[in-house]
């Protein structure tokens, strides 16, 4: 594909980017995106002696599915059209999406910056004051882009509650085996999703994959990457609770699978520092947005059901092509068989913390 | 009737060269008469009993078998993975063939995987490739990849028993691109050529005539000289530091120690090079995969400094190894600076062409 790729670069280039000068050569740095099914390939693109790359290529791993890469680049269109030059700075301009090599390959510019996850790699202790930092500046963006992007005035009220809070459920509580606490739990949520539809919050565009490392900061600027997962009409919070529970992950120091629930539970579950500092940024996004406080643990669990429910279908599908990345389940109970391990994923198991711990999220 | 797909490759006879001719049960040379068995749809042209032991053989034979009863998915998901996840991975994880972008593949390409071992690669290819032709020199692999073709009806996937000499089956000028990932260090190992390093010449050789012209060879394989063995990495052969020994040196050390010599070579950047160009390839590239060709997260062409400074300044994640990846990043800045990190890196993705003389 990247010779294929390139070739059509070079031959197109005065009409793609007539404005800059044609390059003698093109250097390709490729990056393994996520396996998960379909999947994709990032490729950096350096022009001539660059030391920063230019654009970006993103190809699906499955080349009958392009479903993700079209979503990123009609949103991405959109955003351009309908979002301030703030916002338009922030993103990556679409070029296109053409078949090149056998692939559909989505061309966008290249945003400067490092995500912030990794400006956490030289500190020890955490630096709090970093963190502090990072979580302002990309939550006043998010709501910023929130705002300026809700012009639809799509509205979560009866005749969507189906299809945003009882499907979700629904699709949980037949997936999972739940136990009685469980079952009880979200029977009584009905009362609350009942008071939730008549309060016809709006529904924003939702980032998807709202995490440390996809947001990119520079000494002047703030970029946001890979809008493969968004979409126009989503529920409020979730890219926040996303962030902030991403945010939690990338200060742990020790192996990744074996922290992340117990970083959740520190993040959400208990008292200190950061647990202070996420309470603080979900009631000033509350704050801005106007969400009433007793509406924040619903919007929660809808969060980690949704992302559990998802979760669960990537397994399967990874199944099907032949492997998990998972070399064990998360909640610790030592079944090995494959069929116990894709009802075993990161988000069920918190979700079920949740559940279980529930009087002690965030003192909401 | 599963033979007759064979009918759509081109097999020639390893003797005399001529064309073979499908019997159903043998593929049959009419010039010199010899006969090649079909076994369960594999052609035989291995001369060695040749096993590559990731994997015990007799556990080996035991997931053909559950492969054959329940899936090839019961056998990687409940067998393999509980008692070795590498091994696991290596067998299953499409990613590890990452690097076949960079190769300038068709619906046309007609591919070799030499050395196709589990096969994932060979069935990542088989999606965006014509033909894949998957030759490895151990059949328990071989017969492993078969079940699994099968079972997904994967038709464009040839498993074929053989390339044990450095040589195989097909016409010279019949492939599009042939792949070595992690092959070129056993050839020694496998070939009855006592030197190694001759065995590994034999097999460019034979890539190269293999390959139509504009071709293209794709190399995964360590460097001699990498800063992993310098720190002590185990080599191939599970020793230290014998890479980075004067030859002799390593295959006396290799006698000592393990009762063999030291056959698995792995070369310098320069002789890989050199190798590469002396059989008649040319524009060669070079890239550095990362943190191996096994399972490449980011892959980072060697002869632009500027990309590999720009992975270490935004890319290199060192949060796991607070320590350690500090030392690499300042070690890695510094060798950047004096254009020697494309000689110490641990390995290589190499990609040749075989260029129309005109």
């Amino acid at each position: 594909m990247v010779p294929q790729l390139k070739d059509y670069l070079i031959t197109n280039w005065n009409r793609l980017f007539g404005d800059k000068v044609l390059p003698q050569n093109l250097s390709f740095l490729e990056i393994a995106g996520t396996t998960s099914a379909p999947g994709k390939v990032l490729f950096l693109i350096f022009k001539d002696n660059s030391t920063n790359p230019l654009f970006l290529a993103k190809v699906s791993r499955n080349q009958k599915d392009n479903s993700l890469l079209l979503c990123e680049y009609n949103n991405l269109q959109y955003i351009d059209k309908i979002c301030s030059q703030f916002i338009k700075d922030s993103i990556p301009r679409p070029i296109f999406l053409e078949e090149i090599g056998n692939h559909r390959v989505l061309l966008e510019t290249a945003l400067e910056g490092k995500a912030i996850s990794e400006t956490l790699s030289f500190r020890h202790p955490v630096s709090k004051k970093i963190i502090s930092r990072n979580c302002s500046l990309s939550i006043d963006w998010l709501i910023r882009f929130h705002i300026e992007t809700n012009c639809k005035e799509k509205r979560l009220e009866r005749d969507n509650i189906h299809t945003y809070i009882e499907e979700p459920i629904e699709s949980f509580c037949s997936t999972f085996e739940l136990n009685t606490d469980e079952i009880k739990f979200f029977q009584n949520l009905k009362v609350i999703i009942e008071r939730l539809t008549n309060r016809n919050y709006p529904l924003v565009f939702q980032h998807g994959d709202f995490t440390p490392s996809n947001i990119l900061i520079s000494q002047n600027k703030f970029g946001i990457i890979d809008w493969e997962f968004s979409r126009t009409e989503g529920l409020l919070l979730h890219d926040l609770f996303f962030f902030l529970l991403w945010y939690g992950f990338a200060q742990c120091r020790k192996d990744v699978h074996d922290t992340r629930l117990s970083s959740f539970q520190a993040s959400f579950m208990s008292k200190n520092w950061y647990s202070d500092l996420i309470s603080r940024c979900i009631k000033e996004y509350c704050k801005k947005m106007h969400i009433a406080e007793d509406s924040i643990k619903l919007f929660f669990i809808l969060f980690l059901i949704n992302l559990a429910n998802k979760e669960y279908k990537d397994l399967c599908r990874d199944a099907e092509r032949g492997f998990i990345n998972m070399s064990k389940g998360f909640s610790g109970n030592g079944d090995r068989s494959f069929s116990g391990l894709i009802k075993d994923g990161l988000y069920v198991n918190q979700s079920r913390l949740f559940i279980a711990q529930e009087k002690y999220f965030l003192n909401f | 009737m599963q033979n007759d797909r064979l009918r759509d490759i081109k097999f020639i006879c390893p003797r005399c060269k001529d064309d073979l001719i499908n019997k159903r049960d043998y593929l049959v040379c009419g010039k010199c008469l010899s006969q090649y068995l079909i076994k369960e749809g594999i052609p035989f042209f291995s001369k060695t009993k040749y096993y590559f032991d990731d994997v015990s053989k007799r556990d080996m034979e035991e997931y053909i078998n559950i492969a054959d009863k329940k899936g090839w998915r019961i056998v990687l998901y409940n067998h393999l993975r509980p008692r070795n996840f590498y091994i696991y991975r290596y067998a299953s994880d499409e990613s590890r063939a990452d690097w076949r972008y960079f190769l300038p593949l068709s619906e046309k390409s007609v591919v070799l995987d030499w050395g196709c071992g589990w096969g994932i690669i060979s069935v990542v290819l088989s999606r965006v490739c014509n033909k894949v032709i998957s030759i490895d020199s151990t059949y328990e692999k071989i017969r492993f990849l078969e079940v699994k073709r099968k079972q997904e009806r994967i038709d464009n996937i040839y498993p074929v028993y053989g390339g044990d000499q450095g040589e195989i089956p097909f016409p010279n000028s019949y492939f599009d691109t042939i792949i070595l990932n992690g092959v070129l260090e056993w050839a020694g190992c496998v070939q009855e050529e006592k030197d190694s390093l001759v065995a590994q010449k034999k097999m460019l050789r034979s890539c190269f005539n293999y390959l139509k012209d504009n071709g293209c060879l794709y190399i995964g394989i360590e460097n001699r000289f990498g800063y992993n063995y310098i720190l002590g990495a185990r080599d191939h052969n599970n020793l230290r530091f014998t890479s980075l020994m004067p030859r002799k040196v390593a295959n006396f050390y290799s006698y000592l120690l393990k009762e063999e010599g030291y056959k698995t070579l792995t070369h310098s950047y320069a002789a890989y090079k050199r190798l590469i160009e002396e059989v008649g390839f040319s524009e060669i590239e070079f890239f550095l995969p990362i943190p191996s060709y096994q399972n490449p997260l980011f892959i980072i062409p060697l002869d632009n400094n500027n990309v590999f400074g720009y992975f270490l300044r935004h890319l290199f994640s060192m949060r796991s190894k607070k320590f350690k990846g500090q030392i690499i990043y300042y070690v890695s800045q510094i060798l950047l600076s004096l254009n020697l990190m494309k000689y110490l890196v641990p390995a290589y993705s190499i990609i040749a062409r075989k260029k129309k003389v005109l």
